[in-house]
């Protein structure tokens, strides 16, 4: 279990995952203040499963990689600590249970369509509906008292889209390191 | 069987009829060993075979897989505590985040997106990470007072991630306003700490107040009073802002160079000021120490394509030269420029309707203008070779200024003309600007519309008089003209009350008459604004004003990489001379080298 006790009411985490051409996922992390600013961005690198892993796992595959790998490493980076971590990616709830901070899945229109993990529960917080397991519905409390300390109508989905991008320009800009 | 069985038998068979024979058998007795092999214990070999076989191998699988790597980028400062600026100056830091207002979702978002000159990874995505700028500007503490219209976002989006910038909308489509939002955003993020605005002297003013509507919350140090006072206010440790005009920019040169620290932005207003390279009012700006350079004008280019290569000196220095074409031009400077013209942007802009009033002139205006025509180029031939631009100007300058007023007579067609329509316009409670390129002028004209309630604005108007001037013509409903020179008048002032705009004569370049027209004619005129552009007919007014309408599409062609005109804005030396067809017995005059 990740420990921390250092609840910073004022940083926000979203969690979210590319996948690239290949169908490799990269997995990015945007830690932003309580106006929505960036203070830390984490990416990693291109991920895909093995055939072993494909076999073996079978369908908890996606929650393995979502959420224990990439989601795990990606906690693991952030320096300043989060007190509450958002994701657009069902599979990463599987996180949950490793991490000390609340973790919800905000839905958007993309993953409307996707099969939601069981034993989850859904509501609404301001303008967006968000999910968190059932274990840990006191997550939905924790949320709505944070979020009242933030900008009061912050789009929980409009941070994805600024990860995507920026994943983009580091896997670009890593890319043109290791060239030179 | 025994035999005495055996004969039983046979008897028995007799009684029947059955012939006897003789069963008698011989009999022998062998041993067949059965009795004793059955008493022998069987004998049993016993051979063991190995039937467990090796151990199998294993395979491990490591399905966890190497730890996964991750790039880390944590940026520099955390914003949330920005408004330090605001605590040494008075004001004090909210505790709480600001609350912000609900954005409209329907309208698009504009992200900024960092220029192509960026390398930097880190400085790229935090750019790009950043909340749209309608977000930013939804906080509480950075609302403004009226929303800005989109082409302005965008303006404000090309400004905030620019280290080096010019800004060269056309006049009246708020760029104080852009480069005011942009630099508040950028201290409230702290990334700017110190800034120097540089603007002309009559603008200073303005500026204080466009801060006071756009950035209320920034303290300003406006540089003024005598050497010790300047002295103290330069170096001032905490002085966020400071509002200097080129002319004590020049004179306190040294103790801006001796700074110890950069500035974190310098921004000039009316940039075109230092387009002559090698002044001295560009040199001073150039050297101050600095790490962001903005520049706004409306005008980069006014008398030829070596004015942008003077304010890139200061915006990016190395990246113009003067050796280079309009669409090599154009490439250098795409990003690094942002133009939008109002015909682009405001098409809710009430229309400018510009029209040539042509004038024919009085008879003793006709009669003195042709006296001094032929006697002026009867000299300039007598000149020959030594005929210079100079003695063409001084021609010039004589046969313009009787366009305007006979010499003898004080008569002006174009005076009577003018009574007229303002007569009307102050009737109908409107207001007007008249341009002129003459002081006296101005003055022979004030003296026909006092009746009409008039003010001029000029170098002969002292600058403690000046704001006053414009107050009355702004407020003041019985003020219905201000009569302003171009040199005085053209620059950043904000005169949308006027709904009319007369030039009584042209100004060299449409640049410059552009901008005295954009004074009227900027965001929030009420109405459709009028300009009216004398011209005394069969005379050098309108062989100038051909000339000049050819010009117009040179400044186009810097910034519409397709076009290719001529490097020169201005009149050159041979269409100066060309205005007269100078000839001399050796031929054509074409000035002196």
């Amino acid at each position: 279990m990740r420990m921390s006790n250092l609840m910073d009411k004022n940083r926000l985490g979203f969690l979210t995952i590319a996948t690239d051409p290949s169908q490799a996922r990269i997995g990015g992390l945007l830690l932003v203040n309580a106006s929505g600013r960036p203070l830390e961005f984490h990416c990693t690198a291109a991920v895909k499963p093995n055939r072993a892993q494909e076999i073996l796992y079978g369908p908890t595959l996606g929650e393995y990689l979502c959420g224990e790998q990439i989601g795990m490493a990606l906690c693991d980076a952030i320096k300043h600590h989060s007190s509450l971590m958002l994701t657009d990616i069902p599979e990463v709830l599987a996180l949950r249970p490793m991490v000390e901070f609340p973790l919800l899945m905000v839905v958007t229109e993309k993953n409307k369509q996707q099969k939601l993990p069981s034993q989850v529960i859904q509501s609404t917080q301001g303008e967006n509906m968000v999910c968190v397991q059932t274990a840990y519905e006191k997550d939905l409390l924790a949320v709505e008292a944070i979020l009242q300390g933030m900008a009061a109508v912050l789009d929980l989905e409009e941070p994805f889209g600024r990860i995507h991008e920026a994943i983009s320009e580091a896997q670009g800009g890593i890319r043109k390191q290791k060239v030179a | 069987m025994s035999g005495s069985k055996r004969a039983s038998t046979n008897a028995h068979q007799t009684d029947i009829g059955v012939t006897p024979t003789d069963l008698t058998l011989p009999v022998a007795l062998f041993s067949t060993g059965w009795q004793t092999a059955l008493h022998r214990p069987p004998k049993i070999t016993v051979h063991a075979q190995e039937i467990a076989g090796t151990r199998p191998g294993v395979v491990s699988l490591d399905l966890r897989g190497k730890p996964l790597k991750v790039s880390r980028f944590v940026f520099a400062s955390d914003p949330s505590t920005t408004a330090d600026f605001m605590g040494e100056w008075g004001g004090h830091k909210s505790a709480s985040p600001p609350r912000r207002k609900k954005r409209d979702r329907t309208k698009p978002a504009t992200r900024i997106t960092p220029p192509a000159h960026t390398i930097k990874l880190e400085e790229r995505l935090w750019y790009l990470l950043q909340p749209s700028l309608e977000e930013l500007l939804s906080e509480a503490s950075l609302r403004l007072p009226f929303d800005p219209f989109p082409y302005q976002i965008a303006g404000i989006a090309f400004l905030f991630p620019r280290y080096a910038a010019v800004l060269a909308d056309e006049m009246g489509l708020g760029k104080t306003m852009q480069a005011i939002t942009a630099l508040r955003l950028l201290l409230h993020a702290a990334q700017l700490r110190r800034v120097l605005l540089i603007c002309p002297k009559p603008l200073v003013t303005n500026w204080q107040r466009e801060f006071s509507v756009w950035a209320p919350e920034i303290p300003l140090n406006v540089i003024s009073g005598n050497a010790q006072q300047r002295a103290w206010k330069w170096n001032h440790p905490q002085a966020v802002l400071t509002i200097a005009n080129y002319e004590l920019v020049q004179r306190d040169h040294a103790l801006l160079h001796d700074t110890p620290h950069p500035y974190d932005l310098v921004l000039l207003d009316e940039a075109q000021r230092i387009k002559n390279r090698k002044g001295a009012t560009a040199s001073a700006v150039r050297a101050i120490p600095r790490i962001r350079s903005w520049a706004l004008t409306g005008t980069p280019v006014e008398n030829s394509i070596e004015d942008l290569v003077g304010i890139f000196e200061f915006v990016a220095p190395g990246q113009l030269d003067d050796q280079m074409r309009a669409t090599q031009m154009a490439k250098r400077v795409s990003d690094y420029v942002l133009r939008r013209t109002k015909d682009q942007v405001l098409t809710d802009l009430p229309p400018k309707l510009v029209r040539n009033a042509v004038i024919d002139l009085t008879p003793s205006q006709r009669e003195s203008y042709r006296k001094a025509e032929e006697e002026g180029t009867v000299r300039l031939s007598q000149m020959g070779a030594h005929a210079n631009v100079t003695h063409v100007f001084e021609l010039i300058l004589r046969l313009k200024q009787i366009c305007n007023f006979d010499p003898l007579t004080d008569e002006s067609a174009k005076a009577d003309h003018l009574c007229a329509k303002l007569e009307e316009i102050a009737a109908s409670g409107k207001k007007a600007i008249i341009f002129s390129q003459y002081v006296v002028t101005l003055e022979k004209l004030f003296t026909r519309l006092s009746g009409i309630g008039a003010v001029q604005y000029h170098g002969k108007v002292r600058p403690r008089i000046r704001e006053q001037v414009l107050h009355q013509f702004c407020e003041d409903p019985s003020t219905h003209v201000i009569l302003m020179s171009y040199g005085a008048g053209s620059v950043g002032l904000n005169l949308q009350v006027a709904e009319y705009v007369f030039l009584f004569d042209r100004w060299w370049n449409p640049a410059v008459e552009d901008q005295a027209i954009n004074r009227a004619h900027r965001i929030g005129v009420a109405g459709p604004v009028t300009v009216t552009r004398f011209l005394a007919q069969a005379t050098i007014e309108e062989r100038i004003d051909e000339i000049l309408e050819q010009k117009r599409e040179i400044f186009e062609s810097i910034f519409s990489p397709q076009g290719s005109g001529p490097k020169n804005m201005g009149l050159s030396q041979q269409e100066i001379f060309g205005l007269f067809s100078l000839h001399s017995p050796q031929g054509p005059i074409s000035g002196a080298a």
